[in-house]
């Protein structure tokens, strides 16, 4: 295990090293500049403006430094927000992303997996087939789509909720509906294939030869075997729910960190677009790991087969 | 009891043949032997749901192509006399395409208080562009894009794939090496990086879609050929004398048909997503060319006044997804029916 781990973890820094060059150099081919008005500005002041944020180093020498500073927690200063650390940018952002992202995780899942079970439960009937058009439907729909639909409708239309900002729990409803869609849908087809997969199990027959009730085989013997291939989704799914949060965020006007991403783009804000990607990048990185960890766990053939 | 004695004396043995068992026509197979394609293609044509979804997705490719010319206006002529105007269709007037849109509280049909004698079947969006010819017009794009950026994925993807299983050993072993740190990479992120450095256009969403977007078919492709080419039919033909190059084309590849087929299909829906959500945040098109992600852009901005300039272009997309979702998922069954469920 101890050899798996180190090999992941190696895979893992390696990405996230490459992921951080690679974006750096790219910054630096990036047309525009980030400061407004630059025709007003003279060259005199310019020069000032990029000494201040250290831009007129030679790049590898600033590159160097970027690096250096990256591994202490420091991602520069933002171009845009009255030169504020791009650090604490990040950190004020994470609140609402995370909230977003978790309740929207926990609804997703309960809610494919109940749709995954029922379905498979009731294979090749009406309610199979009903279930699994919602699913290819949640999967079809982009989710920005299906936002901007639920928050005219509900929103301005029926005023059953608040269209936009992120101030009290009603708030989160909508932006939490639309961002699950995906993963209901997703984790329901995986449950259902699964759950099939499961049926014709020579545990189950046991199970049922012993006599259990239905319950008791569907939930104990039956749900927990399927999802242990599902965490191989987990990795999927999360770059789903950071996509999600670009549009979501932005449609709903979340204060979070998708928003930060897409305004800064906007905005040429080099350092942010910086510090973001490499947020994410991490968080999705952290995540393979945690998956690739898992299932070595689980399912000990992996780590044992060496290159396989 | 007596009466069924008697009916039996009627049936002598002068009635019957004796039937002599013949070995050899016992064996013989009566139905007639399928191809790969034929036999997929019996099993997808029992699939209603694929079977729609391939009529929809040709119609909907046929009417991006003649779409414009039936309604016989330009794309991108404006006309600002005629801006906003809500769909309307004679004979289609209880469907909503009635030309009426509720401003305020008030029903107002705008047909009537601009003075505008034709019909826009889609209506027409904040510049008085015909709505139904820009909605053909960019279903047609998203689905060259969808489609480029498909091919492009299989091309690159079953070359590496192909080469790093056929060569194996340690060619494979660097080759699978580089692929796992590349996994690692969120695609999007890099996909809107690529996007910002490079005009954005047509070319450039495709190219940033595919830097990423093979790895998952040289993976599907590497699998299969790791599995086909210890097989005995492999064997046989390199005892025959059979070339590195004709082994590839003409045992290897058509083997890993299907699979590539049914990524190609899935790809295609995830690119026509991609497409959509780059021009939904702004990294899309440039305006005035419409795609469906611009055109919802656009009706987004609209939505609290005329919600039309959204719904549609949002069913078509929607439509274009569900069926190639659908199909792709028909195509899977058919080609593989042991994953069937």
């Amino acid at each position: 295990m101890g050899r798996y781990l180190a090999q992941r973890l190696t895979y893992g820094v390696l990405t996230f090293l490459l992921i951080a060059s690679f974006t750096f150099f790219l910054m630096d081919l990036l047309p525009g500049s980030p400061f407004q008005n630059q025709e007003k500005l003279s060259p005199e002041q310019l020069t000032i403006l990029k000494d201040k944020y250290g831009l007129n180093d030679p790049l590898p020498q600033r590159y160097a430094t970027y690096m250096v500073n990256m591994f202490q927690g420091d991602l520069g200063v933002s171009f845009k927000y009255d030169s504020r650390p791009v650090t604490d940018l990040i950190m004020e952002r994470i609140g609402p992303s995370a909230q977003l992202g978790a309740q929207a995780l926990i609804l997703g899942v309960l809610a494919g997996l109940l749709l995954g079970v029922v379905a498979a439960l009731r294979h090749n009937t009406s309610i199979d087939y009903g279930a699994m058009f919602i699913s290819v439907i949640g999967i079809s729909v982009p989710s920005f789509v299906f936002a901007s639909l639920l928050q005219y409708y509900v929103g301005v239309k029926w005023g059953a909720l608040p269209v936009a900002f992120w101030e009290s729990p009603a708030h989160t409803i909508l932006p939490t509906i639309s961002l699950s869609l995906g993963v209901t849908a997703s984790i329901a087809r995986f449950v259902r294939t699964e759950m099939l997969e499961v049926t014709g199990q020579d545990y189950v027959t046991l199970a049922k030869a012993k006599g259990l009730d239905g319950q008791s085989i569907t939930w104990k013997h039956m749900v927990r075997n399927a999802l242990i291939p599902a965490i191989t989704i987990l990795g999927p799914m999360t770059a789903a729910l950071i996509t999600g949060t670009f549009v979501i965020e932005k449609i709903f006007a979340v204060p979070g960190l998708g928003e930060l991403f897409v305004s800064s783009i906007t905005q040429n804000d080099y350092t942010v677009i910086m510090g973001t990607t490499l947020f994410f990048s991490a968080v999705f990185i952290v995540m393979i790991l945690i998956v690739d960890l898992l299932y070595g766990v689980v399912d000990p053939r992996i780590r044992l087969g060496g290159n396989k | 009891m007596a009466e069924q004695n008697m009916k039996m004396e009627q049936y002598d043995s002068s009635l019957f043949q004796q039937v002599e068992l013949n070995e050899q026509a016992a064996e013989r197979i009566s139905g007639k032997s399928l191809n790969f394609w034929q036999d997929a293609w019996m099993r997808l044509r029992k699939n209603k749901a694929a079977i729609m979804s391939l009529i929809i997705i040709l119609i909907l490719s046929l009417l991006s192509i003649f779409g414009p010319m039936l309604a016989g206006r330009d794309a991108y002529e404006q006309s600002i006399t005629k801006a906003k105007l809500p769909p309307k269709v004679t004979g289609l007037e209880w469907a909503g395409f009635d030309g009426v849109s509720t401003l305020g509280e008030k029903e107002i049909n705008f047909y009537e208080t601009k003075k505008v004698e034709e019909n826009y079947w889609f209506g027409t969006d904040h510049l008085g562009r015909d709505l139904w010819s820009r909605v053909w017009e960019g279903t047609r794009v998203s689905l060259f894009i969808g489609l480029m950026a498909a091919i492009i994925d299989v091309i690159v993807g079953v070359t590496y794939g192909g080469i790093s299983a056929y060569n194996g050993g340690r060619v494979d072993n660097i080759m699978q090496r580089i692929v796992e740190v590349l996994t690692g990479v969120p695609n999007l992120i890099l996909i809107i990086l690529f996007i910002l450095i490079l005009e954005p256009g047509i070319t450039t969403i495709i190219l940033a879609m595919t830097i990423t977007g093979w790895i998952g078919m040289s993976r599907l492709v590497r699998g299969q050929i790791l599995k086909l080419k210890n097989q005995e039919f492999v064997l046989a033909a390199r005892t025959l004398g059979a070339s590195s190059t004709r082994l590839i084309f003409k045992h290897l590849i058509p083997n890993t048909l299907g699979t590539i087929i049914i990524s190609l299909m899935f790809t295609i829906p995830g690119a026509i997503f991609f497409e959509a959500f780059l021009s939904f945040i702004g990294l899309g098109l440039a305006p005035p060319q419409p795609s469906l992600g611009t055109l919802i852009n656009e009706g987004y901005r609209e939505l609290k006044t005329f919600p039309f300039l959204l719904v549609v272009p949002s069913t078509v997309i929607v439509l274009l997804m569900v069926s190639f979702n659908m199909l792709a998922d028909g195509l899977r069954d058919a080609f593989d029916p042991r994953l069937r469920r």
